[in-house]
């Protein structure tokens, strides 16, 4: 017994086997059904020196004696075997093309109805999004109908985020009415760091174009304009413990 | 002495394992014969006895099993018991067993077959210890990628990507092998990357760090690159549970494996994060699975190996739920700014 790494390649699969070179062809065949999904009397085999070799060289030898070891075709350690599928009926892609693909989907009330679910674990526990929230919040104010008279276009700004207080830093690049959530006015703001949302497009309508990651909306009041440079990502030597 | 023992299953987790291995060894400065050689880093630190067992002769012998045995049914059941036995005596052989380190594919009939009846039959044996499988997927292909465009291999083979792989291996399991200034225990991993146990499949990323600094990595240095990198935003965390993260700095320079494709740096890192971006992961499985299925292929050989056509459309639904729970992950929690927040 002479185990070798060979490769295989058939229309849909290709792979690195190991492979006992004093096996016959047939019985090579039996092995790589499972492999490539085609019956061995389909299979039609050739041997390449390499993979690169099969789209740029001619073969080695055609595997066309069924009883004939493979030593004797002289398949060597890291050889390419092709296998073609002489099925009249093979349709190429069959495995691998999914543009029709029809996919499997679990519908949101199955869903909802599996008990071991990362769903069912949060909702039992009151977490993430059904986390209580303070009555307050449940009446938002109305989106506002106009920006302060200092958001413009092209300014320096810095937008306020959350409850920590951290600012991220960027150039004011819309400010007008917009179909984004309940609509009113936006400020479109590109970011210095990819710390946004988007890239400019929200909602199938483009304001305008960052990098992605880079563009922003948000509402008036988080916008602050003023003398804000970008800041050196690297000079800050923060040493708070975690 | 808190012990780990290894199990390679079916051909990709023996060769990863051969690889590792052969790593080991040289990091812990052993000779083929299990000796400790002259300047082994290991001479006055017995941390390496977590995976290396000693003989009454000063010999070191690997806290690993190998087997290869086909399937889930029929061949894999059984010698499934026989794998347990052998598991069993390198147990016995323990004073404080952290777990195991599970080795193996997910694309032949060994590794993803057998691979998952010993995680089952482990769990019930040892339902308390951690278990981490070290699972080849989504295919070789990326490794292969990796190999070609970043290590300038024109043609890799398993070697390569097995050395690859036994590079991350080692630097996951350096601080449980070496002292270091701070440690990881096994069951941490589990503690720290799993808030659900639906959610229990990180990914593994490793960097060799050139760097023109020169002097030891310290723990404060590397709490603040934490700190810092949580300030940056660049990453979101769930608020529904902490999102901790757990250091592990392990004093001796990453070793290499003779013939190997990676050069010889003085440090490295290695990163487990439990990411939604593995849920591509998982779409791109149930395509395959959904392309396959439509059309039988394949399927009388599962059939035929004992598998009902059942279990096939249960693992499915499991997958498309757990496809849907890493959706929920991802989903933002409600909180004042949701509601006219940022788009």
């Amino acid at each position: 017994m002479t185990l070798i790494s060979v490769f295989v390649t058939s229309p849909d699969t290709h792979s690195e086997r190991r492979i006992d070179s004093d096996l016959t062809v047939q019985q090579l065949k039996d092995k790589l059904t499972p492999i490539t999904g085609i019956s061995p009397h389909y299979q039609s085999l050739t041997i390449y020196r390499s993979t690169e070799s099969v789209s740029t060289e001619s073969p080695l030898a055609s595997l066309t004696d069924e009883s004939r070891s493979l030593a004797s075709y002289g398949v060597e350690e890291w050889n390419c075997i092709k296998v073609e599928n002489t099925d009249p009926n093979f349709r190429p892609g069959e495995f691998t093309d999914e543009s029709n693909l029809e996919r499997f989907e679990l519908s949101t009330a199955e869903y909802e109805a599996r008990q071991d679910t990362v769903l069912s674990h949060l909702k039992a526990n009151k977490l993430g999004r059904f986390a209580d929230v303070p009555a307050n919040l449940t009446y938002p104010p109305p989106p506002p109908l106009s920006a302060p008279s200092s958001i413009t276009t092209g300014a320096r700004c810095e937008v306020t985020h959350g409850d920590d207080g951290l600012g991220k830093r960027g150039t004011v690049r819309f400010v007008g009415e917009a179909k984004i959530g309940r609509g009113g006015v936006w400020v479109g703001v590109e970011l210095d760091e990819p710390l946004g949302k988007g890239d400019g497009e929200v909602e199938g309508t483009r304001y305008f174009t960052s990098s992605p990651r880079h563009a922003v909306f948000v509402r008036p009041e988080k916008v602050k304009v003023g003398d804000y440079p970008e800041e050196d990502l690297f000079a800050d030597d923060d040493e708070d413990e975690i | 002495m808190r012990e780990v023992i290894s199990v390679h299953v079916g051909q990709a987790g023996v060769q990863i394992g051969n690889a590792c291995w052969e790593l080991y060894t040289i990091e812990h400065g052993l000779s083929p014969d299990g000796r400790l050689m002259e300047g082994s880093p290991s001479a006055g630190d017995d941390g390496f006895s977590t995976f290396f067992s000693e003989t009454g002769s000063g010999k070191h012998v690997p806290r690993s099993l190998y087997s290869d045995a086909r399937g889930h049914y029929t061949i894999g059941k059984e010698l499934v018991d026989t794998v347990l036995e052998q598991v069993r005596r390198l147990a016995d052989n323990c004073s404080g067993l952290q777990g195991f380190f599970v080795f193996h594919s997910f694309g032949g009939g060994t590794g993803s077959g057998f691979g998952a009846l010993l995680m089952e039959r482990l769990s019930t044996d040892y339902g308390k210890k951690s278990k981490l499988e070290f699972s080849v997927y989504p295919a070789p292909k990326i490794i292969y990628d990796i190999c070609r465009r970043n290590l300038g291999i024109t043609s890799p083979s398993f070697t390569n990507l097995n050395r690859l792989i036994a590079q991350v291996v080692s630097s996951i399991t350096a601080s449980l092998r070496f002292d270091g200034s701070l440690n990881v225990d096994l069951n941490e991993f589990q503690t720290n990357l799993v808030p659900f146990p639906r959610i229990h499949f990180p990914l593994a990323t490793y960097a060799p760090v050139i760097s023109a600094e020169k002097g030891d990595v310290v723990p404060k240095d590397v709490n603040a690159a934490v700190a810092n990198v949580r300030t940056k935003r660049t990453i979101q965390f769930v608020d529904w549970c902490p999102t901790g993260f757990k250091l592990g700095i392990c004093n001796e320079p990453p070793a290499l494996v003779p013939g190997g494709d990676l050069a010889k740096v003085s440090r490295s890192l290695c990163m487990l994060s439990n990411t939604t971006s593995i849920a591509t992961a998982w779409a791109r499985l149930d395509n395959k699975f959904d392309l396959l299925y439509s059309k039988r292929a394949f399927v009388h050989w599962y059939v035929g190996e004992g598998m009902e056509e059942g279990e096939f459309s249960e693992a499915r639904e499991d997958l498309a739920a757990l496809e849907k729970d890493y959706e929920e992950v991802g989903i933002d929690s409600v909180d004042a700014e949701e509601e006219d927040g940022e788009y």
